[in-house]
């Protein structure tokens, strides 16, 4: 063993211990880019409205005055919170009921034309948001719709039901072809074997999907904001967005950030909980 | 000279405590073709994947040639690896896939081209350099991972079990291509398989590895003749060497109702182990005989019709083993008969019941 | 194909006729004649289709149409004063392209296009980086994978509103930086303003579209690349680019017409009618909330132009396969367009 080559050695160990802390402190990017603005929100909401533009990295005081001057009654906060989740929720409901069953056939029947469907399907959930917006606020205004929920939930299924029917049908796709026909030889009626089989199968799948939709439906904005006006009918995002303080020039930052906590934390604790699944419906769409 | 070495390398996982590889100790000579082979989780991959540079080596040292290469990565080492699944770069054409090496040390393009055609014209690819690899099949593709290693004209070559995708026949004609390339082209070899046939066809040695210990290393005939441990004996023949639990009776051993003689090194050594010893015997040396003749008898259980051999699979009453003789095709016995099976005495193997080691005769 | 089938046990023969099916059943059938399972599809397929048609064709083509009216009070070629609709043609286009209006749209343009691109950029190399970190670690995958959901689940309002705290005159950004920039007011300020929140909540979601695509590739492909004498450098550009573009084309193209439509952002983080971050959308919304029908209908539409132009642009010509269709049992000849690609040694 020459010296060159235990140089070499001792050089490349070195290279590898590098390489050893190099995703440990990608991770650690990742993660602090992640939560660092989140994090400087949750400290924001917990200080006492005095001392909002403090920079201390916690609360001096941990005061929850703020949350409470959210739910205040002049704000209409709780009722935007039960707005959200009813809108939220008839989306996402409605769009499991109507899409589902295409998705189905989609991944398992072969008729012409089947690529041709789905890209349209998807297709229109490109389509801005505005551009839909404008005609159906005409159409709304006429037949007496401003500040309903069916305002809000029709035109929140262009883009639920479109990206419900893909991610349904990956789902789909990925289930085994042979599942029916094995349960029909094993004895069940074609409806016995959909309903024994697959629908435990693709529950799953669905619940995926349910929770992507209602986080997609939760947080739209634009469609919640065109059509409805009245405080009582808000959903929350739009409620959030129009807190003002005492004057048009103050900021209540505190009780904002507040609300957004109250908003996010339910959500956060949600994407927690079901990460796997959440990121296996977002990424499955043609990577798999 | 690319010789290859192991000097006493090891590997063991993180978290894990039984070494992968324990103290491998290897020498290959320039241009040998040397088989590591053995059941699964014996270390076979393992040790192939340390000298391409893929696996830590924990302790000991790996050679190639003069160069200590153990803490080389693979590109500095000068080898070149065919892997099982080929590996190929789905994304690239077959030419491009043979010539991504010598793109990556800036080897000038007419070169590249001229050496791509020719290891094509080699591995009869030429119609196929254009196309991408989920284009070909399966046996084109194990020929561009093989095309891939020949064009590099590296030191070494590692093949990590490069047949066993491939179909029963293609395997068997590949076989034969892949040694009489290797022997063509004079580069030192370490070949990765699980099965002891192509093991045997192929190497110029053998390297039997059980739980990350070598077991022997030697040419095919001395590890079929002079296994050195029960292990090997039973891993190298098909259908396996039978391995018999015999006891010491005096100046002999008992198999089954009949007395095989054995020397005193034998005796000696069953004196150690409790008065047991392990006896191994191949198929084609025991053999059905007449009722007058000395031979233990067993009931046939099964006949294992091969065309040109039949096997014969016995239980022996009162023992706790089943024996497998070779019968002559049309005179075999039939399912359940009662036989007397004869051994040769020349052809009795003799390991040690407690380490299982040979026992020289 | 075949009319019958002989197993006992498949009752639903060459009649083909799913009649019997109980409603809602969504059971698929691979016997059968092809008339049924054409009839079944249109069947399933249909209530999806019916949706959509009212929900999303009706206005597009709505909108088309009435931006070809203008309502409300105007004085007409006499000076009269006239009211309702009158039908102008393309008179608003020709307002908005060339005419009192092109200023403004032509700024929003401006705006929609610049944060596209800018924004798209950065979320792609941030999230490739994201990308390849998870993919090599090991330890903190779980929180990893967790804090990468979080900025995608925040509400864009409420993400809006943070970012508009951190950029006030006496919020974190500027003490951070210690400077006093005025982020909400001044022209490039707001832009960078934007961009960051943008970039922040959507380059994890990138990394994590990107991390699927790498996950796909097989670590024996990278040892062979290693064995091949290829650096770490090298392998990233000549074997896992290559073979994470797909992934990453389809993530841009989402990305990128996201991008397009962007209006919750700016218009909470700046404001309405600021000429710095006006986008596309936030005009039509203006004029949309200000009962300027046609006009806002004619910019509606003219986004929707430009966002079917672009995906267009880049499922036709860049190949994005966003139904999955190289792994369907279509199969398609796609060489021709992976040839036009780069990873060749030609």
């Amino acid at each position: 063993m020459t010296t060159a080559t235990g140089d070499a050695r001792r050089t490349t160990r070195r290279r590898f211990e590098i390489k050893k802390w190099l995703p440990i402190l990608g991770v650690a990017g990742i993660v602090l880019y992640c939560l660092a603005p989140f994090y400087w929100m949750v400290v924001t909401a917990f200080r006492r409205p005095a001392d909002q533009y403090d920079l201390s990295p916690l609360p001096r005081t941990w005061s929850v005055e703020n949350f409470l001057a959210v739910f205040e009654p002049g704000t209409g906060f709780g009722r935007a919170l039960l707005n959200s989740l009813i809108v939220a929720s008839t989306t996402t409901i409605l769009t499991l009921i109507i899409g589902t069953s295409t998705a189905y056939a989609l991944a398992r029947l072969a008729f012409r034309g089947k690529n041709l469907v789905l890209s349209l399907i998807i297709a229109t959930s490109m389509f801005p948001g505005i551009s839909l917006i404008v005609p159906l606020l005409r159409l709304f205004t006429d037949i007496g719709w401003i500040n309903t929920y069916q305002a809000m939930i029709l035109p929140s299924l262009s883009f639920a039901l479109p990206l419900a029917v893909w991610n349904l049908t990956m789902f789909f796709r990925q289930m085994p072809q042979e599942l029916e026909q094995a349960a029909m030889v094993d004895g069940c009626t074609p409806g016995q074997a959909f309903r024994r089989i697959i629908v435990p199968l693709a529950a799953p799948g669905m619940f995926t999907t349910a929770i992507l939709t209602f986080i997609l439906a939760w947080n739209e904005f634009i469609i919640a904001l065109s059509m409805v006006n009245e405080q009582n009918m808000q959903t929350v995002t739009v409620a959030i967005s129009k807190f003002t303080g005492a004057t048009q020039y103050d900021q209540p930052f505190g009780t904002q950030m507040a609300a957004g906590v109250i908003v996010t934390i339910p959500l956060v604790i949600g994407v927690l909980i079901f990460q796997r699944r959440i990121i296996a419906g977002l990424t499955s769409g043609g990577l798999k | 000279m690319a010789t290859i070495t192991y000097d006493r390398a090891t590997r063991v996982y993180p978290g894990s405590e039984h070494p992968a590889v324990d103290g491998l100790d290897l020498h290959i000579a320039d241009g040998e073709f040397l088989v590591l082979v053995g059941p699964s989780g014996c270390g076979k991959s393992t040790s192939l994947r340390m000298l391409a540079g893929l696996e830590d080596v924990d302790s000991g040292a790996i050679r190639i040639g003069e160069h200590d290469v153990t803490g080389l990565s693979p590109k500095d080492r000068d080898i070149a690896m065919v892997f099982q699944n080929y590996a190929l770069y789905p994304h690239m054409s077959v030419a491009d896939n043979m010539g991504f090496a010598l793109r990556m040390a800036k080897t000038p393009k007419p070169e590249i081209e001229q050496r791509v055609r020719e290891a094509a014209k080699l591995l009869d690819l030429e119609q196929y350099l254009d196309r991408k690899p989920r284009a070909l099949s399966g046996g084109q593709r194990q020929r561009v991972a093989m095309g891939r290693a020949i064009v590099r004209e590296p030191q070494v070559f590692l093949m990590d079990e490069p047949l066993s995708n491939l179909d029963a026949k293609l395997r068997v004609s590949t076989r034969s291509q892949i040694a009489g390339l290797q022997r063509r082209l004079g580069v030192s070899t370490v070949y990765v398989t699980h099965d002891q046939v192509e093991a045997m066809t192929m190497g110029d040695r053998v390297a039997v590895l059980h739980d990350g210990v070598l077991q022997q290393c030697a040419s095919p005939r001395e590890l079929y003749e002079r296994p050195a441990n029960a292990f090997v004996a039973g891993f190298i023949g098909s259908p396996p060497m039978n391995l018999l639990d015999c006891r010491l009776d005096g100046e002999t051993v008992r198999a089954g109702d009949t007395a095989l003689p054995v020397s005193g090194a034998v005796r000696e050594e069953a004196g150690h182990g409790g008065g047991s010893v392990t006896i191994g015997i191949r198929p084609e040396d025991v053999r059905v005989v007449g009722p007058g003749e000395e031979g233990m008898s067993a009931t046939v259980d099964l006949v294992e019709e091969l065309g040109s051999d039949v096997y014969l699979h016995c239980s022996v009453p009162d023992e706790g083993y089943g024996v497998v003789a070779r019968a002559q095709p049309r005179s075999a016995p039939a399912l359940g008969e009662s036989v007397r099976l004869g051994i040769r005495p020349e052809a009795v193997h003799a390991f040690s019941a407690v380490t299982g080691e040979r026992i020289a005769a | 194909m075949s009319m019958t089938t002989d197993t006992p046990t498949n009752p639903e023969v060459d009649s083909g006729s799913p009649g019997h099916t109980p409603t809602g059943s969504r059971k698929g059938r691979r016997s059968g004649s092809v008339t049924g399972t054409a009839r079944l599809a249109s069947a399933l397929v249909s209530p999806t289709l019916l949706v959509l048609a009212v929900v999303v064709m009706y206005p597009i083509i709505a909108a088309l149409y009435q931006s070809l009216f203008v309502s409300g009070q105007r004085l007409d070629a006499q000076g009269f004063v006239v009211e309702g609709r009158q039908f102008v043609g393309l008179g608003t286009y020709a307002d908005i392209l060339f005419g009192p209006a092109a200023e403004r749209f032509w700024n929003a343009f401006w705006n929609t296009t610049f944060f596209t691109v800018v924004t798209v950029a950065l979320e792609t190399v941030l999230g490739m980086a994201m990308a390849l970190v998870m993919h090599q670690a090991f330890r903190g995958r779980g929180l990893v994978r967790a804090s990468v959901l979080v900025p995608w689940a925040i509400p864009t309002a409420v993400s809006a509103l943070l970012w508009r705290w951190i950029f006030a005159p006496d919020g974190v950004a500027n003490a951070i930086l210690d400077q006093q920039v005025l982020w909400s007011s001044q022209a490039f300020a707001s832009k960078i303003a934007v961009i960051t929140a943008e970039v922040w909540k959507t380059a994890p979601f990138v990394g994590l579209l990107v991390l699927a695509g790498l996950q796909v590739i097989s670590r024996e492909v990278h040892e062979a690349a290693t064995v091949d004498g290829a650096s770490a450098w090298r392998r990233f550009w000549h074997i896992t680019l290559p073979l994470v573009k797909p992934a990453l084309v389809v993530a841009v193209l989402f990305r990128m017409l996201d991008a397009l439509r962007m209006f919750d952002l700016p218009f909470i983080l700046i404001g309405q009618q600021k000429d710095s971050v006006e986008t596309l959308s936030m005009l039509a919304f203006s004029e949309a909330t200000n009962v300027h029908y046609g006009p806002a209908a004619a910019y509606a539409t003219l986004l929707f132009a430009y966002v079917a132009l672009i995906a267009f642009v880049f499922v036709k010509l860049l190949g994005a396969d966003v139904i999955g269709e190289a792994r369907s049992q279509v199969t398609k000849s796609r060489g021709a367009r992976f040839r036009r690609g780069k990873g060749s040694a030609r």
